[in-house]
């Protein structure tokens, strides 16, 4: 698992394209879906990437909207950088799963990753949100490893919990 | 028994799942936040006409997207018609740019003992 003194590509506030800060339930994630995807579909990107960019999009907005219910999420576009970010609170109880997804996610090397996803889909549990663990693996082979997670403390019994995305359009 | 049709969606595929023609088409895209409720009563259904005693079932996969949440859906749909007794085939289309949705009808092939024909389209 890479945090984001990695490698985090650099973006400022100038750079957002999109943005949302609050409530983020299914409504607001289809809203953001589409926005992204407009927005994406204009970039002068291959289609490939361009399917791959809003494939992450879908991920991770759901994946806010699916255990919080808020959060932020922005995408941030500059010179042929595309950067996806999202943050969110997770309590100290949800934390050791979400740490055990990510420490699953990323432990094949990225050339594996395609062979683990099958393995996951045959034999994967289901969560109760749906899923079978396998979006932070998608996540990874959408962006060819170019994404980062971090823990940030913030208050009693809480993080918040970001992970970036970006695509060298 | 009836068929199933259900109308596309900005999350959620295309469904026309006909019992004369024993023929299953997904089309569309398939990214809703619950999988599970969506694609329950397309495995329900599925079971059911699986248990009528058809002789052959053809499956018509056309998907732009589809959220890692739908991927075990599908999953579980293919596993439903592999235990089925009858004959079937499974046709998966992706836009000849496309890449990925070609892997993903690869690794579908590779998984469930069911033949695919993976069917290329003219990209965008």
């Amino acid at each position: 698992m890479r945090s984001f003194t990695a490698a985090m590509p650099q973006v400022t506030p100038t750079d957002l394209q999109l943005g949302w800060d609050g409530t983020l339930e299914e409504q607001q994630a289809d809203a953001l879906i589409a926005w992204s995807e407009a927005l994406i579909g204009k970039l002068n990107a291959n289609y490939g990437m361009r399917k791959r960019a809003v494939r992450c999009v879908i991920e991770m907005v759901q994946n806010v909207s699916k255990h919080q219910g808020a959060g932020r999420f922005e995408m941030f576009y500059a010179n042929d950088l595309l950067v996806l970010r999202t943050r969110n609170h997770v309590s100290d109880a949800e934390k050791p799963h979400l740490e055990q997804a990510l420490s699953d996610a990323f432990a094949p090397p990225l050339e594996q990753v395609r062979e683990a996803i099958k393995t996951k889909l045959v034999e994967g549990e289901r969560t109760p949100s749906g899923g079978a663990g396998l979006g932070f693996m998608d996540l990874r082979s959408c962006a060819e490893d170019n994404l980062c997670v971090e823990f940030i403390p913030c208050g009693q019994e809480t993080s918040t919990f970001v992970l970036c995305v970006w695509f060298h359009i | 028994m009836e068929d199933l049709i259900i109308e596309r969606t900005a999350m959620t595929p295309y469904v026309e799942f006909l019992v004369l023609d024993c023929k299953l088409t997904l089309s569309g895209r398939s990214i809703p936040e619950n999988s599970i409720q969506f694609y329950q009563p397309l495995l329900d259904w599925t079971a059911t006409l699986c248990a009528s005693g058809i002789e052959y079932l053809e499956v018509h996969i056309k998907l732009e997207y589809f959220n890692t949440s739908s991927s075990k859906c599908l999953m579980d749909l293919l596993n439903r018609i592999e235990q089925c007794a009858c004959r079937s085939q499974v046709h998966w289309y992706y836009e000849s740019e496309d890449e990925d949705m070609l892997e993903a009808g690869e690794d579908y092939a590779a998984i469930i003992q069911i033949p695919f024909v993976l069917v290329e389209m003219e990209g965008e």
